[in-house]
């Protein structure tokens, strides 16, 4: 190495000093008028609904003429990573979206600050699934923006091919589809799966949990407990291991990730997904073949328990946070952001809006009504605890499901093994 | 002379002249993050103390006795060990066999060699874990079709990181493919410090090859073997970035090696006294480690 490589960090580093005691004066004025309002969206916003995020924009410009708002797009994978670290200093965002599973651990260690519903629109009618996640001790933190529900999609040719008419409406009826599928395209192809359930998908695993009555943690006056080794919760996974077994022929470790991309290679009759997944499949641009346009349709996905598979129900909610120096015009922004216009974009760039008086009003016949009739049903979340957050990152759920769809263990095994590892982060901080 | 003195004295500031710019940066770049570290190991820091600003309490040797005690972390260590062990002793042999093939061949294949080698050389690890990564895919890499044309051989949808002993034979080549430059080109130039003459008397004293090696090239090439070893066990034990990527940023528990660990405790759980705790140990059997390097390069410097 020379010495001019080991100079780079150290000039880098000086720059980025100056460069950061150049931003902390731009922006610390706090006065309401003029500077810039910075806030923080997932890059879903910027690929799906731009028009929505310039119509706020716009309208907040009008409300508050001279503050200049900068959107900083954020990928999910490194979006907490940077905040963490913004956080730790002075110059952080106004405005941030988090993931309704991401909250409570930024909550209770006070990282943002609190706000009034009432001054939202539709605030009386949120989600309980995002509003939930957005409350502690009484007080709301952040407000819903939009959530997503997994439904069942499927090659309409392929069913039809195979004898099926229509969505199946029954778990009986979806398993004698699958049945087909498999006798009409497994036969011929020993790639061919007819339901796509890679083991890592635990979106899709946990929603067997749920159906079957059991949870992932509960909680126990006010300490979490993980429940995935009780006998409901065995029961549910011991099902989906064995719709892996039968009808999925694919790599037993991945995950969803590819979903998308593999269905478009035409070897899939039925997956579990999101709508847009279906899309991303017929689209060029993001590794699909277009050759696929109008041959998927949804249908909501029947469970094992008679009722519909409780799905998922992801989504975003936005907060200010606790070291933003310009609260008040953060939570207008938030307000336009979230109002009943917006609401209605979002639901025009096939999303699911915040609030159940506007889920009535996505089509039921439309390619996203399915999602909303799942939704409806109230689906499940992963658990408000303080420490959820760590489960996730430290890929607890995943691995055990690997080891059960690779047979590496048995479900009751691999439970019992992840609940013993979810017990030691769950209620940490 | 008062001009002879000045002169003298500027002899004896011109060391330190040279030297400070590096021992400016190494302080700021290395030594605050590294300060930070060792007393962040002492402390019990939470995300409310990240957030808030306030002093994290003092936790004594809470941190260390947790991660001492705990069986899975030992696990991790002879692991990573083990790794280690395997990836310098790879490095060196094939550095040492690519050096002694460059060194019998014509110009023209030597510097087609030496041409690879710095490409692979000045390749980012990023790139080229990613791109091993997909070769080793196990849905369309290359590597699976490739062997599934051999006859009897079914390897098509074979997962090479399901076992983790097939993924660290991976994980392995890939870090050994990244350090065969460094070895091998260095070794090279040892070599060329073999004096001729010593191995013709030796041929013709009847002298095998296995016994020119042994007796006349190795000692001979010693110095550097000790320097490529340790700077390579040094490296490998620190060893981060393959294990990241070949697994997609989501590395199984089967696969952590100490630096994994340490991240994924400091950054996954957010225990960052406990990450902390885990890269001290780190550096401190780093440490350990280096004093064989220390001691040759000391020795090397006395016989000169």
């Amino acid at each position: 190495m020379t010495i001019r490589a080991r100079f780079r960090p150290l000039a880098l580093t000086a720059l980025l000093a100056l460069a950061a005691t150049g931003c902390s004066s731009g922006s610390g004025g706090g006065s309401d008028a003029g500077g810039t309002l910075t806030v923080w969206l997932a890059v879903d916003a910027q690929e799906s609904w731009p028009e929505l995020v310039q119509s706020t924009n716009d309208r907040f410009a009008k409300a508050h003429p001279g503050v200049k708002v900068e959107v900083q797009y954020q990928q999910w994978t490194t979006k907490n990573q940077k905040l963490d670290a913004v956080l730790a200093g002075k110059n952080v965002p106004d405005v941030v979206e988090m993931g309704n599973s991401e909250t409570t651990n930024y909550i209770v260690n006070g990282a943002f600050s609190a706000l009034d519903p009432a001054g939202y629109e539709q605030s009386d009618a949120w989600l309980p699934a995002l509003a939930d996640a957005c409350r502690a001790n009484g007080k709301t933190y952040c407000v819903p923006y939009y959530v997503g529900a997994r439904v069942g999609i499927y090659r309409t040719d392929y069913l039809a091919e195979a004898g099926v008419t229509g969505a199946p409406k029954t778990y009986p009826e979806l398993l004698s589809a699958l049945d087909r599928l498999k006798a009409t395209y497994g036969a011929k192809d020993p790639n061919f799966s007819a339901l796509y359930l890679p083991g890592r998908y635990w979106y899709a695993a946990m929603a067997f949990v749920k159906d079957a009555g059991g949870e992932i943690a509960v909680k126990d006056g006010d300490r979490w407990k993980a429940s995935l080794s009780s006998p409901k919760s065995v029961a549910g996974l011991t099902e989906w291991k064995r719709l892996i077994d039968t009808y999925y022929v694919g790599d037993r470790a991945k995950d969803n990730g590819d979903q998308p991309g593999v269905v478009a290679q035409g070897r899939v009759g039925v997956f579990y997904g999101n709508t847009w997944e279906a899309d991303s499949a017929a689209d060029p641009l993001s590794g699909g073949d277009p050759k696929l346009k109008d041959k998927f349709a949804t249908f909501p996905f029947p469970g094992p328990s008679g009722k519909l598979l409780p799905p998922f129900l992801g989504g975003s909610t936005l907060a200010v946070p606790a070291k933003s120096t310009r609260k008040q015009l953060a939570a207008d922004w938030i307000k336009l952001f979230t109002d009943r216009q917006s609401q209605q974009a979002l639901i025009a760039a096939n999303t699911l809006p915040n609030n159940t008086a506007q889920l009535a009003e996505v089509a039921a016949g439309g390619i996203n009504g399915p999602a909303a009739q799942a939704a409806a049903t109230g689906g499940w979340m992963t658990p408000f605890a303080p420490g959820w957050t760590s489960v996730e990152k430290s890929n607890v759920l995943p691995e055990m499901l690997e080891r059960i769809a690779n047979g590496k263990a048995s479900v009751q095994d691999a439970t019992a093994e992840a609940d013993k590892r979810i017990d030691e982060v769950i209620n940490e901080r | 002379m008062s001009a002879d003195r000045r002169g003298r004295r500027r002899h004896r500031l011109l060391p330190y002249l040279l030297i400070g710019p590096t021992v400016l940066a190494l302080v700021l770049v290395l030594g605050y993050p590294l300060v930070d570290m060792v007393v962040l190991a002492f402390q019990d820091m939470t995300r409310e103390q990240l957030f808030s600003g306030s002093s994290p309490p003092w936790a004594g040797l809470d941190q260390f006795r947790r991660i001492l005690g705990d069986g899975f972390f030992w696990t991790v260590v002879a692991r990573t060990v083990v790794f280690t062990a395997v990836c310098v002793a790879l490095t060196v042999l094939c550095g040492l066999f690519t050096a002694q093939l460059m060194h019998r061949v014509s110009p023209w294949v030597r510097a087609t060699i030496a041409g690879m080698l710095v490409t692979v050389w000045a390749m980012p690890v990023m790139v080229a874990s990613s791109i091993f990564r997909w070769l080793f895919d196990a849905d369309y890499g290359v590597v699976n079709w490739l062997l599934s044309r051999l006859p009897g051989v079914e390897m098509s949808r074979h997962n090479w990181f399901t076992d983790p002993w097939q993924g660290f034979a991976v994980i392995v080549a890939v870090v050994v493919w990244g350090s065969l430059p460094f070895a091998a080109i260095t070794l090279r130039a040892a070599l060329a410090q073999v004096p001729p003459e010593l191995e013709e008397s030796a041929v013709l004293d009847g002298a095998r090859p296995f016994q020119i090696m042994r007796h006349i090239t190795l000692p001979t090439i010693r110095p550097v073997l000790v320097m490529v070893t340790t700077l390579s066990a040094i490296w490998d034990f620190g060893v981060f970035n393959q294990v990241w990527m070949m697994r997609g940023g989501q590395p199984e528990r089967e696969y952590y090696l100490l630096g994994v660990y340490s991240f994924i405790e400091s950054f996954a759980v957010n225990r960052y006294s406990v990450g902390a705790a885990i890269a001290l140990v780190t550096v401190v059997l780093l440490l350990a480690g280096s004093v064989v390097h220390l001691r040759q390069m000391f020795r090397t410097g006395e016989v000169e």
